[in-house]
């Protein structure tokens, strides 16, 4: 049992959910205790139920499991599942909470063997997969379930402890003895400083949706059903299949609004349901569904990304048809909906196979409870009320709330506020500590390779395509290889405790993994081998799921020739890898925060507040940024003075240091050490830095604008809006948004009918013309709700381009409109263009080498899980400059920087990976070709004089070592020996067939992955060697592989401008070009090297040009790969 | 191009109490209106609200409405659709643009008490020898007949029936013979509102002379007036239509019925009873006890019951096509039902007219019949 009652004061964390798990992470990264309390036996909350996320189509489960592996293991964190709060007493810094644990019945003895599961003979409905499938009693709820142990469900047991036991077949059966029927419920007495509330939603029972059949008709099912449908771990294996008859719907409909945005029901906008939907829909789309079909009121693709989205899953041929259903019912084989689609007025009667509905987000069933119990109160909606100055905040101190416990949210939306939650409890944390976790003895790895080979099937992933024992033999044969063994899921917690055991037991030296993506899930495995000792860069992933299975499904036997090659190929560079030992730096405790408007002002007061010393830099002369602007802000209809009047003073009291008019001029370093110089002539050396410069309301061109008096932008409105003598004001929505390429903005909607009703309450005649109303967030479908009931008129245009359905001439508006499907004029004094957010650049962005998305927004670490990181270690996005947002989002993710960059900042030194160049002394003749190489300027020296090399410097990509005539540069992790021992194995059989395909760790690596994940086919041809950046790629790689008769050579990596390298890959343009010439001259066919950018994103990209190249090598004659090979040989 | 006139909206917006403004155009209530679910008839509640929220004509069929309200039970924003329609009919009546039999059926309410131009004489023909008291001689219960019932042969018999239950049962009533007239409810589904008041006030003179503490009602249409328009107007005395005033007594044990013949019986729930005014279970509570076999329901049931086509005024219009009672009918028999048991004249009507032309031979009747065949 834990021992959590003598924690010196944790932060306590109610639900262990994606939210509850981040806060975890970043407060155990402060320093803070945890302990993370879960009411279900497994971490993960409705997040590892879920297929893929959108807009990026990441495996769910894939990307949290890491997650879920990091909380379980970090020292800081205690972990208490089948656990709930029952009491609370205390104040804010000193909490007394009674947490009581319900006994498993499991110990953790349990090895995962699953005979107790086979032996158990009672059976119930499966609550992971929403009852579609059954569980025993004793079970595993996924698995990837962690804590690993299973558990014994004693209501559905025939046993009654502790007196009636008529059946103990699973205790019988359990060989270690695990099952424990005298555990008992016990309370825990916890001390905590904070407490996080994180416990997630429930979803609407959907026979509450009289008309839509859920419940009598089998092929009605909800959204999360489908979900689990298309889970290769799920009830069908992936499979979209009828309940009814088992067998690929020809049609699906998929119902938005099921439940949401109903008076009846639930009045607000269940804020998700859209994306995932056009998600669904997509995946149907691409599962083979012919017809599939989405009816929905307004599409609310408010996010990042989300509208191109949208987009995509259009041009795929997804219909989305404006309209809700009256009426589901089955007739006969089919369903029957009838809708109005009120685009043209037509009422509709359609039969599908299939109908799916996206229930309503609603409080966890806890919800009202646990309000009373931690004397916090609840919004009109039900959730957890929160402050609307900073919307992680309950109504009691000390109490901190995050994710859909306070009202629906997406996984990036929640993510961020679990981080700002962290940052608010760390301001009660006084005690900080970092617990290490135990090494052990290092092994001695010098004696010859002893390389372990984990092969994992990932349920049916990978066994389902390739032939996993026909790899496991091959690998046996390889030199080197001790052992070999198959997992089901080599990444679950209970196989990565095995694989340390193996370690020990085999006395491995080196280890392979052969499963899905070393971007993923490479740190989980080097951990692993780390607990065991062994040095975590002794070890090496084949990514035989997204670039062999995923992406060859109709060719098992290729595909399993290939894995062989694969797993080959890992294990030729195990051999060659060396141990390898991270860097330590120091840090320097200082941050700066750029840009002095909410977000930035939320993030310095906070770090501030932890004791760190902040500066903050603000061009203007004065704090508050847009807030200065605005005068009522909405949903919720605050004023905007009053909030920049409590920020600017939390700001003041918290020991932060404003520097008004001031910019910063020069900022080079890295993370941990970074250097202004601002313009007031100061310097200033820091740890990390808040980017929070936020971005500049879009400036119209529109409607006359500049030129007619009459027309305004909303912005304007809010300055006159108390001396308008307008008597007739028209709102035009989207003005610069979400049209030529640019995305939705996010908060405008809710300030257009914030401002559409303080018009109307001063007696206007109000018209708003708008595409979707994406009232998405808190309260805002409330206050559409008043906006239309005073008597604000709605028009709904649609087009691309404004000017196509929207006209001003003379003072009338007009517009067609898709309602009453007229057009419409409309007398207006006064037009008020709806403004979104432009991004603004600055100097400072590309002086840190940061990367922007496709609008010019800063691009974010990743957009699921990374929101508030930028690429650049040490460097944190907060506010409109990573995107837009409205205040209370600018706020929390001002938080969650805060979080993000005390994890560094709160230590006195920082670990560095040791991916860092070397230079072979002996070898170097100082000629300083590797000085204009290094993109870092990391390199210095004088010719033929000295050369030093600034290890801190250094980001690993591997140019100089290109750019080395003499072979004196090397970069460990990535030397030539180790990536010649990929390039011979890989063209040990039938090179002619193959194109070695060297690809970047940042663009086309990840672009290759998400081909896997979006399952687009394409020949089998490539092996993918991974380096960290194409200018790695040096000439002896290269003529290596056309020696040895590969096919074709092509090196892929990041599109121009993007390289994480600043320019590197530039160079890497100039080397091929370079190289063909040379190849032409050798009268070898110059096409036999190619290059090829491909973005994170461009999976149809990488896929398509594996298409081309394998129909290239299809067509080289025999005496062209001969020619190649004497060519080099000749050479040699 | 429309443009939009202000003074016009803000006319539609206060006729229709502003219901219009707060939908958000889904379509449900279009989709899922019955009327559209058997023809093309160009009924669009949609776009009905639509008008209302921007002040525009609506040109399409606003008087094909039933008024019966099922679209209301699936409008997630809640809206008042069919005061939206009222409004926009009181507009067009203004503007004389009510069909020409819908002026007539105010004309003859105006002058001889009832829309179907009987005779004021003949109104209380059915009671003729039954020796029912005159209300005005002051009684607890004021039997209010309806202009349907009273002038329509075939709803005599329920009529009788109705009384006589009250009389067994020792219930003191009377009625007002040839001096009752219309409730108005034709009026007001006309839209012209300003005679409707001048009708509750003349009526509620005519209630409160005779002292009763009760009105019951033989149609559904005018106790629903009764209690949703003239309680507004100064109506005291509590309104019930006959099935609510039977199954009070019933529930008192003052009723008692015994098993009838009759079987594999469905009760149909006329829309004012069912949706305006939710009394869905009682009927079936008696029924229940009366049947042989146990009660069947029809697809659509209780508060998401099919109209006869009756309502709103249909009953004085002439439609093409497919009828509404037909549809109903046919779900009567899919759900295996022999005799269909309801408590509206005009459902009464329609369904009986259905299922007789159609050569269907399931017996339509009154709920009244039906309870004065059991009495115990």
């Amino acid at each position: 049992m834990t021992q959590v009652e003598n924690l010196s004061k944790p932060v306590l964390v109610i639900g262990g959910g994606i939210a509850g798990i981040q806060a975890s992470l970043d407060l155990a990264e402060s320093g803070a205790k945890v302990v993370l309390v879960e009411k279900s036996p497994a971490l993960g909350g409705k997040m590892a139920g879920l297929d893929k996320n959108f807009p990026t189509l990441d495996c769910s489960i894939c990307i949290e499991s890491p997650k879920i592996s990091d909380v379980m293991r970090n020292r800081n964190v205690t972990v208490l599942t089948l656990s709930e709060v029952v009491k609370v007493d205390g104040q804010a810094g000193d909490f007394l909470v009674t947490v009581r644990e319900s006994p498993r019945f499991v110990t953790d003895e349990c090895t995962r063997c699953d005979l107790c599961v086979e032996a158990c003979p009672q059976l119930t409905r499966n609550e992971f997969d929403s009852g579609m499938g059954a569980r025993k009693a004793i079970y595993t709820p996924f698995s990837q379930a962690e804590p690993g142990k299973y558990v014994l469900d004693i209501e559905t047991c025939l046993n009654e402890p502790p007196n009636y036991y008529p059946c103990q077949r699973c205790y019988d059966v359990c060989q270690p003895k695990a099952i424990d029927y005298s555990m008992i419920t016990e309370d825990h007495l916890i001390h905590a400083s904070a407490i996080i509330v994180a416990t997630g939603f429930d979803l609407l029972n959907p026979e509450l949706l009289k008309d839509f059949g859920y419940g009598t008709d089998p092929d009605v099912l909800t959204s999360y059903e489908f979900e689990r449908l298309l889970s290769s771990a799920g009830p069908t294996e992936g499979d979209i299949l009828k309940p009814s008859n088992m067998k690929m719907p020809e049609s699906v409909l998929f119902v938005l609004c099921s439940g949401s945005r109903d008076r009846r029901i639930v009045e607000y906008c269940s804020r998700i349901c859209c994306m995932y939907s056009v998600k669904e829909a997509m995946q149907a789309s691409e599962h083979g569904v012919k017809k599939a079909t989405a009816l929905y009121i307004d599409v609310r693709a408010y996010g990042k990304g989300f509208d191109a989205f949208y987009q995509r899953t259009l041009d795929q041929g997804v219909r989305f048809v404006r309209g809700r259903p009256a009426d589901i019912r089955r007739n006969k084989d089919l369903i029957t909906v009838r809708y109005d689609s009120t685009s043209d007025g037509k009422l509709i009667q359609e039969d599908y196979d299939m109908v799916v509905l996206a229930t309503a987000t609603i409080p966890g069933r806890g919800t009202p409870e646990l309000s009373r119990i931690l004397g916090i109160e609840l919004g009109e909606d039900g959730f957890f009320r929160t402050d609307e100055a900073n919307p992680v905040e309950t109504t009691r101190r000390g109490i901190l709330v995050a994710g859909c416990a306070s009202g629906p949210k997406d996984i990036p939306d929640s993510v961020t506020e679990a981080s700002a939650a962290a940052a608010s409890a760390m301001e009660f944390v006084a005690e900080r500590e970092w617990i290490k976790e135990e090494v052990p003895e290092p092994l001695d790895t010098s004696g010859d390779p002893r390389v372990g080979v984990f092969l994992c099937d990932c349920g049916s992933n990978i066994a389902g395509v390739v032939n996993v024992k026909e790899v496991m033999n091959r690998a046996t044969g390889i030199p080197g290889v001790a052992y070999v063994e198959e997992n089901k899921f080599s990444c679950s917690g209970s196989t990565q405790d095995q694989i340390v055991r193996r370690i020990g037991e085999k006395k491995l030296n080196r280890v392979v993994v052969s499963a899905c993506s070393p971007k993923t899930h490479g740190s989980t495995f080097q951990r692993a081998c780390a607990r065991a000792g062994l040095n975590p860069f002794l070890f090496e992933m084949a990514n035989v799921r997204n670039m062999d299975s995923w992406v060859h499904r109709g060719e098992k036997e290729a595909a399993t020739r290939k894995a062989v090659d694969m797993v080959g190929m890992a294990v030729a560079k195990a051999r060659a890898l060396a141990p390898l030992t991270e860097k330590e730096f120091p840090v320097t405790r200082r941050a700066l925060v750029l840009g002095g408007g909410v977000a930035g002002l939320s993030a310095a007061t906070a770090l501030a507040r932890m004791g760190i010393e902040t500066h903050l830099v603000e061009s203007s002369p004065s704090l508050g940024g847009m807030l200065n602007s605005l005068e009522e802000l909405a949903p919720a209809g605050i004023r905007s003075r009053e909030v920049l009047n409590r920020k600017v003073s939390e700001f003041n009291s918290s020991g932060a240091v404003a520097h008004l008019s001031t910019r910063v001029m020069v900022i080079s370093g890295f993370v941990g050490n970074y250097q202004a110089s601002l313009s007031d002539g100061s310097t200033m050396d820091l740890g990390a830095v808040v980017l929070a410069t936020g971005a500049n309301p879009y400036s119209p061109k529109e409607f006359g604008y500049g030129n007619d008096p009459r027309v305004i932008t909303s912005l304007e409105l809010e300055k006159r809006m108390d001396s308008l003598d307008a008597g007739s004001v028209s709102i035009i929505s989207c003005v610069g948004s979400r049209e030529k390429g640019r995305g939705c903005s996010r908060f405008c909607c809710s300030t257009m009918l914030g401002q559409a009703l303080r018009l109307r309450e001063k007696g206007k005649r109000v018209r708003v013309l708008y595409r979707d109303i994406r009232a998405y967030s808190r309260y805002a479908e409330d206050l559409y709700y008043k906006a239309s009931k005073s008597g604000v008129q709605f028009f709904k245009y649609d087009s691309n381009e404004n000017g196509e359905s929207v006209e001003l001439q003379e003072g009338v508006l007009t517009v067609r409109d898709d309602l009453s499907g007229e057009t419409i004029g409309l007398k207006s004094d006064l037009v008020v263009l709806n403004v979104g957010m432009v991004p603004v650049d600055d100097p400072v962005f590309s002086q840190l080498k940061l990367s922007r998305d496709e609008e010019g927004f800063l691009l974010e670490l990743h957009p699921k899980l990374g929101p508030v990181e930028a690429a650049v270690p040490g460097v944190f996005l907060a506010g409109t400059v990573q995107g837009p947002k409205d205040f209370r989002e600018s706020s929390v993710q001002g938080l969650a920087a805060a979080s993000k960059a005390s994890g560094i900042l709160l230590k006195d030194r920082m670990k560095k990976e040791p991916i860092i160049a070397t230079i072979d002394a002996k070898k170097c003749t100082k000629c300083m070709q590797c000085e204009p190489a290094c993109p870092y300027g990391a390199i210095k020296g004088e010719r033929g004089k000295w050369i030093e090399l600034n290890a801190a410097v250094c980001m690993g990509c591997g140019n100089c070592v290109s750019s080395c005539f003499v072979g004196a540069m090397s970069m460990p992790g990535f030397t030539d020996d180790q990536l010649i021992a990929q390039i011979d194995a890989a063209t040990e059989e039938d090179p002619q067939e193959k194109v070695v395909t060297f690809a970047c760790n940042w663009c086309s690596y990840a672009g290759a992955d998400q081909a896997g994940i979006s399952k687009i086919q394409y020949p089998p041809s490539s092996r993918v060697i991974r380096t960290m950046c194409s200018s790695r790629v040096s000439q002896k790689l290269v003529w290596r592989a056309l020696e040895r008769g590969a096919g074709a050579v092509l090196i892929t990596g990041c599109h121009i401008n993007d390289c994480h390298y600043i320019s590197a890959n530039e160079d890497t343009e100039k080397r091929i070009e370079r190289w063909r010439k040379m190849l032409e001259g050798r009268g070898v066919n110059p096409d036999r090297l190619q290059l090829h950018w491909v973005s994170a994103a461009e999976g149809n990209r990488f896929a398509q040009k594996m298409r081309e190249m394998d129909k290239f090598i299809r067509t080289l004659p025999e005496e062209e790969i001969a020619k190649g090979r004497e060519a080099f040989l000749r050479r040699a | 191009m429309l443009l939009l006139n202000d003074e016009r909206w803000d006319r539609v917006n206060s006729m229709t109490g502003g219901e219009a403004s707060v939908c958000f155009q889904c379509g449900s209530c279009s989709a899922h209106c019955p009327i559209n679910a058997i023809s093309d008839s160009g009924l669009n509640m949609r776009k009905i609200v639509r008008s209302a929220q921007l002040g525009l004509d609506f040109n399409g069929e606003l008087w094909n409405c039933a008024t019966c309200k099922l679209c209301e039970t699936t409008c997630p924003r809640e809206v008042g659709i069919v005061d939206v329609v009222l409004g926009l009919r009181s507009l067009a009546f203004e503007e004389k643009k009510a069909p020409e039999k819908i002026e007539k059926v105010v004309w003859d309410i105006y002058e001889n008490g009832n829309p179907w131009g009987g005779k004021k004489g003949e109104r209380s023909l059915w009671a003729d020898g039954l020796g029912i008291k005159d209300a005005r001689a002051g009684v607890k219960v004021l039997f209010f007949v309806g202009c349907e019932s009273a002038y329509s042969r075939e709803a005599h018999e329920s009529l009788r029936s109705i009384t006589e239950i009250m009389s067994r049962l020792g219930v003191d009533f009377g009625i007002l013979g040839n001096d009752e007239r219309c409730c108005g409810e034709p009026v007001l589904n006309a839209g012209e509102l300003g005679y409707m008041e001048e009708i509750a006030s003349q009526n509620i003179a005519a209630f409160q002379k005779t002292g009763a503490e009760i009105v019951v009602t033989a149609s559904p249409h005018c106790s629903n007036t009764f209690r949703n328009y003239y309680s507004k107007h100064g109506l005291k005395a509590r309104v019930m239509h006959y099935s609510e005033f039977f199954y009070d007594l019933f529930r008192d044990g003052k009723l008692k019925l015994r098993s009838d013949s009759i079987s594999e019986t469905a009760y149909h729930d006329p829309c004012v009873l069912s949706r305006y005014d939710d009394f869905v279970s009682g009927p079936r509570e008696m029924l229940s006890v009366v049947t042989r076999s146990p009660l069947i329901e029809m697809e659509h049931t209780g508060r998401e019951s099919l109209c006869c086509g009756g309502g709103g005024n249909r009953m004085f219009l002439d439609f093409e096509g497919a009828r509404l009672a037909d549809r109903r009918m046919d779900e009567s028999a899919a759900a295996g039902a022999k005799n269909v048991v309801t408590a509206c004249p005009y459902c009464v009507m329609n369904l009986r007219d259905s299922s007789d032309t159609r050569k269907m031979g399931i017996g339509v009747h009154d709920l009244a019949e039906v309870l004065r065949g059991a009495l115990a």
